[in-house]
């Protein structure tokens, strides 16, 4: 186990102008799991495979354990990966598949077993070590090639998607097992993603990339609730955030059709904000907190999940499109921001389960100005809160 | 280390994989070899072609080395006593039939053996790919006497429908391959907009497996060309023979010029260095077929 | 699947009975599959017949063939000639092995991009386009005693390797399979080329990452992966190390010096078209069938079995 160091690293692939990792720096603590997320294409893999040593850096360094390993193999970095689509050798078994790496490295025999069967029972492969990978599952494959990268015990585990070609029960099943694993060896661990509730539930630590740019490094409820910029406060979350042009008049904020007092926000003598909302932060008047103000809504959607339901409505006001490319949570990209017919936003609250709620109806809701994110319209750069007494409230 | 530094790869996962301080002595060898190989590959061409430009007294003096003077007597000298263009007119009226043929016949059974509902469709494939291990060789006897005795010896239709023959098999189990990749969607709509069997064929099908049929007439030609075993024996006679036969049994006399040899060589050589040239991608396509499978 | 796909099913892509509906009611679609079939036929499957009838007869090419027994088989046995041919026919199976590793290696060269793949890779595919008549001739010239190749050697010194390439019994074998090798050995690097296109790339990473030194990655697991390629090019030259030296040999040696180069293809011909025994030549083509179906088979059946 040992700590990784990521320093300014960045790749430019051969004929390409833009940088598919652009100077990304980070450092992944000794155990800790750290996931890289972010919508596809954006260049996760590449610097995944930079650290692995199976793509070159285009410049940067990486050190693992203290120790500079850029212009280092992929085999002396002392690291192991679980692919996307496994990677399994075909020809060998479970069990030789296993055994490869240790082998390669000339490990007797008998601990190679020790470890071998450690590995297998608890990743409870024990059935399947004659089998080859032809004969099994998805999931069956999904975890040999887990174990295949524990056996090593490596200084660091990398995952590349590796639940993506999972159906969505065993994926969460094997998230939850992950997760477990995780807690059990505690190898340093780097996992991407484009999934962000994979990426929320696993990490210790999220970075978020969007086009080759590190947005932001931190714990996933940090992450929630105090996003760096409109591109992660868009990109974590489900259903996404609602974001609305803000208009400050008079010393008060004028947004999404009600007149809101502004919360302690250094706006740098803004007078136009973009306001982002949680859905989940959006609740029924009569239980919104006490500051919250009263916003009518008429519904266009309503979505019915069984304990909880999702409303969409339109708001008055211009629709942002400072938000475009928001990646949903099962991995579905929406292009920009929903829209009603007369060009309005389409705002999401999700609602406690009540009775049947259908298209047409009214519903009182309430915004809490507390709980409102302000961003830059031009950057999208997120606005501080000016006293520390306001985070707390939210979240 | 700047990555960068090194000779730009090509593509870059490619480059990857060979890890990333590797030694170049390796690259090195490698190289020196390939070269030595490559200059084996071309060397026939230089020499056939600065043979046959050269006089005899000439060749003599430096036979492996360059030319001192240029003649054109080789060349008039194949045409009068090796008569290389009466030779390869025989082969081109041989050769472009059976390759026309071939095509026809390989494509309508392809199409009827992928598309359109044959009982048997699987096994009559599996008979065909037999036919294609089967060495050539052990037919030449029997097809011999076929010839012979359906009066086609020493007439060029007895050789040709040889050649197509022989050359069906594998030029079937190609084209089954690109009308596998033609869309049974595509056949059904032409078939709803009421097409029959035939229009289908050419209309909807031919332009779509234009590749495999560019890869299947190129391939043949050149397997045609430079044939020579059934050649000899079903065209024996002076007048008849191919480019192939005539050329084996010139250089076999004793007494031979090499120049002249060299010049009949370098001008048989026409037709496969410019298929060489222009449709090199499909003979690498036409080749490998089934080799990923 | 079934037979009767109904109107509005949208069948499987892989349903070849869609065809059914456009293809016609009756024998129209017989008739696109008869010629080939016919021709095929008449002129291959009647053929191998024949081969085996003439196998049992006696005859001269001119006269009506008669029924002799076995007794070609029997000469056959006793055959110094043809025992020769097949012997070097063997020796030819047993350098299979260096026609296998050749293409594979040069292939895996290639592959590597090590500097000017692309002219490579073009290059080493002339021999492949030119006729073995003229390989034969250009040869026949080179290779001469007194030919350009002892007249380089002699002129840098070298004298002492000059050697009578073509007339020397213990060198003009290896010599031509050297040049059948080298003739074919593009087509070769073609399908290994093919086979590594279409290599597993995560495979391979998987292995470095594992700690696979290149020359490990090839041995557990660029060389598995490409064993049906392997299988398929064996398949190729075994069928070719019996049918594909007559026209070289034809060209170049004519068998000699003596009997050295004698090939069973080539004995074959001679049998037929110089001694005018055809019945006995049908016998070693027969013989010859037997023994590339056994090989084969028996090549197929094992690498089937080595990888189950
Ligand atoms: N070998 C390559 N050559 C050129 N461009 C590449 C290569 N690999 C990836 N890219 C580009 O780099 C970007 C990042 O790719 P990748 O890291 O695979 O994204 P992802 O975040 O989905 O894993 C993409 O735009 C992709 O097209
Ligand atoms: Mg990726």
């Amino acid at each position: 186990m040992a700590a990784i160091e990521i320093d300014g690293v960045q790749k430019v692939f051969d004929g390409m102008e833009r940088a598919a990792v652009a100077e990304v720096s980070l450092t992944v603590a000794d155990g800790e799991c750290l996931v890289l997320v972010g919508p596809s294409g954006c260049g996760k893999s590449t610097l995944l495979r930079m650290i692995a040593g199976i793509e070159r850096v285009s410049g940067g360094q990486i050190r693992i354990d203290g120790a500079d390993v850029t212009d280092r193999e992929a085999r002396d970095r002392d690291i192991a990966m679980v692919f996307q689509n496994y990677a399994l050798y075909p020809h060998m078994t479970v069990e030789e598949n296993l055994h490869f790496g240790l082998k390669i490295r000339k490990m007797p025999k008998a601990e190679r077993n020790k470890r071998v069967e450690a590995v297998a029972q608890m990743l409870r492969l024990d059935e399947l070590v004659r089998r080859k990978p032809g004969q099994l599952s998805g999931g069956q494959r999904q975890r040999v090639a887990m174990g295949r990268a524990m056996v090593r015990e490596p200084k660091a585990l990398l995952m590349d998607e590796p639940l993506s070609n999972l159906d969505a029960k065993l994926r969460v099943l094997m998230r939850a097992e992950l997760a477990r694993l995780h807690g059990r060896v505690g190898t340093t661990t780097i996992y991407v993603t484009h999934d962000q509730t994979e990426a929320m539930t696993l990490g210790d630590r999220v970075a978020v990339i969007s086009d080759g740019v590190l947005q932001q490094v931190a714990p996933p409820d940090e992450l929630y609730s105090s996003p760096a910029n409109l591109f992660v406060a868009s990109f974590i979350g489900s259903p996404s955030i609602n974001v609305a042009e803000g208009v400050v008049r008079d010393g008060r904020l004028v947004f999404a059709g009600v007149e809101l007092p502004i919360p302690p926000v250094d706006l740098g003598g803004r007078t136009r904000v973009l306001v982002g909302v949680r859905p989940a932060d959006l609740n029924p008047f009569d239980k919104s907190g006490a500051g919250a103000v009263p916003l009518r809504a008429t519904v266009e959607v309503a979505e019915h999940l069984g304990a909880e339901m999702h409303v969409l409505f339109p708001v008055v006001g211009p629709a942002s499109h400072a938000g475009t490319e928001v990646s949903g949570d099962q991995g579905h990209e929406r292009e920009g921001v929903l829209l009603a017919d007369d060009g309005s936003s389409l705002f999401t609250a999700v609602l406690p389960a009540v009775g049947s709620v259908g298209p047409g109806d009214r519903l009182d809701l309430g915004i809490d100005p507390e709980l409102l994110m302000f961003f830059d319209p031009e950057t999208g750069g997120s606005l501080q809160r000016v006293s520390s007494t306001a985070g707390a409230s939210s979240r | 280390m700047n990555a960068a530094a090194d000779s730009p790869p090509l593509r870059p996962r490619l480059t990857a994989r060979r890890g990333i301080g590797r030694p170049s002595v390796g690259k090195l060898a490698i190289f020196v070899i390939f070269a030595a190989l490559a200059a084996s590959c071309i060397y026939p061409l230089l020499f056939v072609a600065s043979t046959a430009l050269r006089t005899n007294a000439d060749y003599r003096a430096s036979p492996g080395g360059l030319p001192s003077s240029f003649t054109s007597e080789n060349f008039e000298r194949a045409f009068s006593q090796l008569h290389i263009g009466r030779l390869a007119l025989n082969s081109l009226m041989v050769v472009v039939p059976a390759v026309i043929l071939i095509a026809i016949l390989a494509c309508c059974a392809a199409y009827a053996l992928v598309h359109l509902e044959i009982r048997l469709s699987r096994l009559l494939l599996a008979a065909v790919i037999c036919m294609m291990a089967l060495p050539p060789t052990v037919l030449l006897i029997p097809i011999f006497k076929l010839v012979l005795d359906v009066g086609l010896l020493n007439n060029r239709l007895g050789l040709i429908l040889v050649y197509t023959a022989l050359n069906l098999p594998f030029s079937i189990y190609l084209l089954t391959a690109f009308m596998r990749s033609v869309p049974v969607e595509l056949l059904r709509a032409a078939g709803i907009d009421g097409a029959g069997p035939v229009r289908t064929l050419w209309s909807v099908v031919l332009p779509l497996i234009r590749p495999g049929l560019m890869t299947l007439v190129t391939l043949n030609f050149l397997f045609l060309w430079n044939e020579l075993i059934f050649s000899l024996v079903i065209l024996q006679q002076g007048m008849g023979r191919t480019i192939m036969v005539g050329i084996a049994q010139f250089q076999a006399q004793p007494e031979k010029n090499y120049g002249v040899v060299a010049a009949g060589l370098l001008l048989s050589m026409i037709p496969p260095l410019l298929i060489f040239v222009f449709f090199q991608r499909d003979l690498a396509r036409g080749l490998t077929a089934g080799a990923t499978k | 699947m079934t037979a009767s796909s109904g109107a509005g099913s949208v069948g499987p892509r892989t349903g070849r009975r869609h065809g059914a509906r456009h293809s016609g009611r009756g024998l129209t679609r017989w008739l696109f599959l008869l010629p080939a079939l016919v021709l095929l036929a008449v002129l291959i499957v009647y053929p191998i017949g024949d081969a085996i009838r003439l196998a049992f007869t006696s005859w001269d090419g001119f006269s009506a063939p008669h029924s002799i027994g076995l007794s070609n088989f029997e000469d056959l046995l006793k055959d110094k000639r043809f025992k020769e041919s097949l012997l070097h026919n063997l020796a030819i199976v047993v350098a299979i092995p260096i026609w296998i590793a050749v293409p594979y290696a040069v292939a895996c060269g290639i592959h590597t991009k090590v500097a000017g793949w692309r002219f490579f890779r073009l290059v080493f595919f002339l021999p492949v386009v030119l006729s073995p008549v003229v390989l034969g001739a250009y040869y026949g010239i080179v290779l001469a005693e007194s030919g350009p190749l002892n007249g380089a050697l002699r002129s840098v010194g070298l004298g002492g390797l000059a050697h009578e390439w073509l007339n020397d019994p213990a060198l003009t074998l290896p010599v031509v399979i050297g040049i059948i090798i080298w003739a074919t050995f593009g087509v070769g690097v073609l399908i290994f080329l093919a086979g590594l296109a279409n290599l597993d790339e995560e495979i391979v990473e998987a292995a470095q990452v594992d700690g696979a030194s290149r020359w490990q990655i090839q041995r557990h697991v660029v060389f598995w992966q490409l064993l049906p390629v392997i299988e398929f090019w064996t398949v190729i030259i075994v069928i070719a190390s019996f049918t594909a030296f007559f026209p070289l040999i034809y060209t170049l040696t004519k068998g000699g010096p003596g009997t050295a180069t004698f090939t069973v293809d080539f004995d074959l011909y001679s049998e037929a078209f110089t001694s005018g025994r055809l019945g006995y030549a049908s016998a070693i083509g027969v013989v010859m069938m037997f023994i590339i179906l056994v090989t084969c088979g028996g090549l197929v059946a094992l690498l089937r079995w080595r990888r189950s």
